[in-house]
C-alpha cells in the first residue's frame, strides 16, 4: 500500500522494494510513494528509507542502473534491489 | 584418512593411504592433481582409462555452515578437459566420517555388462547388483535405497540421463532431509559415471565421526567468528534465508544480464512473474518452505521447497539458474512450468544450465515458440523417454545447435553459459571464458561488485579474484554463500586450517590454493589439446549487440590470455 513520508513537499518519487526490503513494519511493501527536497540523490532515499549499506543494495532510476550520487528528477521511478552474490 | 579404489570391470575394491602430495589437498585442488596423476589427458571422457573422484573439500566433516561440499571430478565429455562439479548435500559430511580422503572409481563396465551399487560401510566396501535400479529416476532410486539400508545414509547416485550417457548428466547426491536433488550437475560426470554402469553409492554411516582436530581451540573459535559473521550480515541472515538464489532475477534483469529467448536480450518482460519476490509470495501462500539447508549445520538455508497449487510439493529446490535458463531463456513466465520442468531434469538427473540452454537452441531452431511452456514441458518428456530429439537436448547446448543448425550457441568449451549474459555482466564473461572448467558461474562471479559491468576495463582482475577465491573455496567444501562470510574476515580461513591441520598456512593460503589448482586445470586442459582460441566468448556475443543496453563483449583477447599470469 502506498505511503507518504512527512518530508516537505518538492519531489515526488515511486520506489519499488525488492526480497527484504519489502519487510516494513510486519508487512509487505513492493512499492511507495516519497516526497524528497529539490537536489535529492539516490543516497538520500536509501538514507530515508534505512537501508543497510551491508545489503549493498543495487539502485536503479527509471530502468538504468544509477549510482547513489544519481541526481533525481520529479517523477522518476527507482528500483532498490539488495545485491546478493550468486545463484 | 584412506583412499577407496574401485574398479567394475575387475570386480575389485580396496583401500590405499592418501599420496603424499594428495595429503593437504581435497576437494577441487584434489580433483586437478587427480587428473593430472592418473588419466591420460587424451583419453576418451567415456572409455575405461578415465576415470572419476568423489573429494570432500579439506573443512568438511565438522557441519560447519556451508563448509561440507562435495566435489566429484574426471575429465568431461562435455568439454573434453577438467571437469570438478561440487554440490551440497551429505555425501561429503559421510565420506569424511567414514574415514575417506576420497574415492575413485575406474576401468570399465562390469565384463557381464550388468550394472552395480557401491556400498560402502566403517569396515567393508562392496558391490552389489543394482538390476533393480537401473532405469529408476532419482527419487524412486532414493526411495528404494533408503528403505532398503536406512534413512540416514549418505547416496550418490545418478538418474536415467547418466545412464544414457547424456552429457547434460551430472551426479546427484541425497541432502540432509533425503531429498535427491543436490547434483553435481556440470559437465557431463554422469555420463561417466553410466559409462562405467554404477548407478549409485550407498554411504552407510552410523556413527558421527568427525575428523580429529590439531588446534581445537583455535578451530572453535574461528567457527564461531565465522558463523557470527554469517549471522550478523544481512545478505546470509535475511535475503537468503527469505529469498534464496531467486532473489537474483530482479538484479541481473536490472544489469541487462538476465537470459532471455536464448540470450538474445537482457532484459525479460516477464521478470516480474517469475521474480523471488513473486515465488516467496506464491510458496508462502500455499504451505511451500521458503527456507530450507541442504547440508546439516548451515545457518544461510538459501534452499526452498516450491508447492503446487495444491499445496504439494512441485520441486526442490527451484533456484535461479533453473529460473534463468528455463525460465526467461525460453521466454516462459509460470513459476509452476519451471518447476515442472526443474523436477523433470532433477529426477533424471540433469543440469538445468545446459539443458535450458539446449531448449533455447530448440526454440531459435523452430521446435518450440518461447513462452510455450506445455511445449517446453512436452520436449522434456522427449528427454525422459530417450527420443532421438530428447537424445539431442540431454546432449546439451553445443551438441543441439550442431544438430539442430544453430549458430548462436551460448557456450564456452562446450559447456553453457549460466543465467548472467556475458555482455552485461563482462567480469563474469571473462571467467566463463577463461575458466578451465567452461563456462561456469560459480568459477568466479561478479554481479556483486560495485564497477560498471558493461566497462571492459578492470573485468579481467575482478574475474582473476573471484577465480582465485573460488577455486579455493572450492577445494575446502565451502559453499559460494559462506564465502560471503570468510570474506568478510580474512584471518579465519587460515585459523580454519590451521586449527583442523596444524599446517602452519598464512593469510594469503586462499588465493594461493585457488591459483595453484586453476593452474593444475590449465595444465590438464593443455595437454588435453586445448589452446588460448579455447579461452573466448562466443563469436557471436562480440558482434551482435545485447538489448536493452546495447552491450558486446568486448574484453581484449590479449587480456584474457594474460590472465592467470599474476
Amino acid at each position: 500500500m502506498p505511503f507518504s513520508t512527512s518530508e516537505p513537499a518538492g519531489l515526488h518519487v515511486t520506489v519499488r522494494l525488492f526480497s527484504v526490503l519489502r519487510h516494513r513494519d510486519g508487512r509487505i511493501v513492493d512499492q511507495l510513494e516519497l516526497e524528497l527536497p529539490p537536489g535529492s540523490r539516490a543516497r538520500d532515499v536509501l538514507d530515508v528509507l534505512g537501508v543497510a549499506d551491508e545489503l549493498e543494495a543495487i539502485v536503479a532510476v527509471n530502468d538504468h542502473i544509477a549510482g547513489e550520487h544519481t541526481r533525481l528528477a520529479d517523477g522518476d521511478c527507482l528500483a532498490i534491489i539488495p545485491a546478493i552474490a550468486g545463484g | 584418512m584412506r583412499v577407496l579404489r574401485v574398479n567394475l570391470a575387475a570386480n575389485a575394491v580396496r583401500t590405499e593411504d592418501v599420496p603424499e602430495r594428495w595429503q593437504r589437498l581435497g576437494g577441487r585442488a584434489l580433483v586437478a592433481r587427480f587428473l593430472l596423476d592418473e588419466v591420460p589427458p587424451l583419453c576418451d571422457p567415456l572409455g575405461p582409462c578415465n576415470k572419476l573422484i568423489w573429494a570432500p573439500g579439506l573443512l568438511v566433516g565438522h557441519m560447519l555452515s556451508s563448509c561440507d561440499r562435495i566435489s566429484c571430478g574426471g575429465k568431461s565429455p562435455l568439454t573434453g578437459g577438467v571437469k570438478e562439479a561440487n554440490a551440497g548435500g551429505t555425501s561429503g559430511l559421510k565420506m569424511a566420517w567414514l574415514g575417506l580422503h576420497s574415492l575413485i572409481l575406474e576401468g570399465g563396465p562390469p565384463k557381464d555388462g550388468s550394472w552395480k551399487t557401491l556400498v560402502v560401510g566403517p569396515d567393508d566396501a562392496r558391490l552389489v547388483d543394482a538390476v533393480d535400479l537401473v532405469g529408476l529416476g532419482l527419487a524412486d532410486t532414493a526411495g528404494r535405497l533408503l528403505e532398503r539400508f536406512h534413512p540416514g545414509i549418505g547416496l550418490s547416485a545418478i538418474g536415467p540421463g547418466g545412464e544414457r550417457l547424456y552429457c547434460t548428466a551430472g551426479i546427484t547426491h541425497v541432502d540432509k532431509d533425503r531429498h535427491m536433488t543436490r547434483i553435481s550437475a556440470r559437465g557431463g560426470l554422469g555420463a561417466v559415471m553410466g559409462s562405467k554402469h554404477l548407478k549409485a553409492i550407498v554411504l552407510d554411516c552410523p556413527e558421527m565421526k568427525r575428523p580429529p582436530l590439531a588446534n581445537p581451540d583455535l578451530f572453535k573459535d574461528a567457527s564461531k567468528r565465522y558463523i557470527r559473521r554469517l549471522q550478523e550480515h544481512p545478505q546470509t541472515s535475511q535475503v537468503y534465508p527469505l529469498y534464496g538464489t531467486a532473489a537474483m532475477v530482479k538484479m541481473c534483469n536490472a544489469f541487462g544480464g538476465l537470459p532471455t529467448r536464448n540470450f538474445s536480450t537482457g532484459s525479460f518482460e516477464g521478470a516480474d512473474r517469475i521474480s523471488g519476490e513473486t515465488i516467496h509470495d506464491l510458496n508462502h501462500s500455499r504451505g511451500g518452505e521458503a527456507t530450507h539447508a541442504c547440508m546439516p549445520g548451515c545457518t544461510i538455508r538459501c534452499s526452498n521447497i516450491y508447492a503446487g497449487p495444491d499445496g504439494e510439493t512441485l520441486t526442490t529446490p527451484l533456484e535461479y539458474e533453473t529460473i534463468g535458463l528455463m525460465g526467461s531463456n525460453l521466454g516462459i513466465d509460470d513459476p509452476d512450468v519451471i518447476a515442472r520442468m526443474n523436477g523433470i531434469v532433477n529426477d533424471m538427473g540433469m543440469d538445468s544450465i545446459d539443458t535450458g540452454a539446449a531448449l533455447g537452441i530448440a526454440a531459435e531452431a523452430g521446435l518450440m515458440v518461447c513462452g510455450d511452456g506445455r511445449r517446453a514441458l512436452e520436449l522434456l518428456e522427449e528427454v525422459r523417454r530417450g527420443t532421438p530429439l530428447g537424445r539431442i537436448i540431454g546432449g546439451g547446448a553445443a551438441l543441439a545447435g550442431k544438430v539442430l543448425g544453430v549458430t548462436r550457441v551460448p557456450v564456452v568449451k562446450g559447456q553453457a553459459l549460466s543465467a548472467y549474459d556475458a555482455r552485461a555482466i563482462k567480469g563474469t564473461g571473462v571467467t566463463y571464458a577463461t575458466s578451465p572448467q567452461g563456462a561456469d558461474h560459480t568459477s568466479g562471479l561478479t554481479i556483486r561488485a560495485k564497477v560498471d559491468h558493461l566497462d571492459p576495463a578492470g573485468q579481467v582482475a575482478l574475474s582473476r579474484s573471484a577465480q582465485y577465491n573460488m577455486a579455493g573455496y572450492d577445494s575446502l567444501g565451502v559453499c559460494i554463500f559462506g564465502g560471503s562470510g570468510f570474506g568478510l574476515d580474512p584471518t579465519l580461513v587460515p585459523d580454519l586450517v590451521n586449527g583442523q591441520y596444524g599446517w602452519g598456512v598464512g593469510p594469503h593460503y586462499l588465493r594461493e590454493l585457488g591459483r595453484e589448482t586453476i593452474l593444475m586445470e590449465r595444465e590438464f586442459n593443455r595437454r588435453a589439446g586445448f589452446t588460448s582460441a579455447d579461452d573466448r566468448i562466443p563469436e557471436w556475443m562480440t558482434r551482435e549487440a545485447l538489448p536493452p543496453t546495447g552491450a558486446m563483449f568486448d574484453v581484449p583477447d590479449e587480456e584474457l590470455d594474460a590472465i592467470f599470469d599474476e
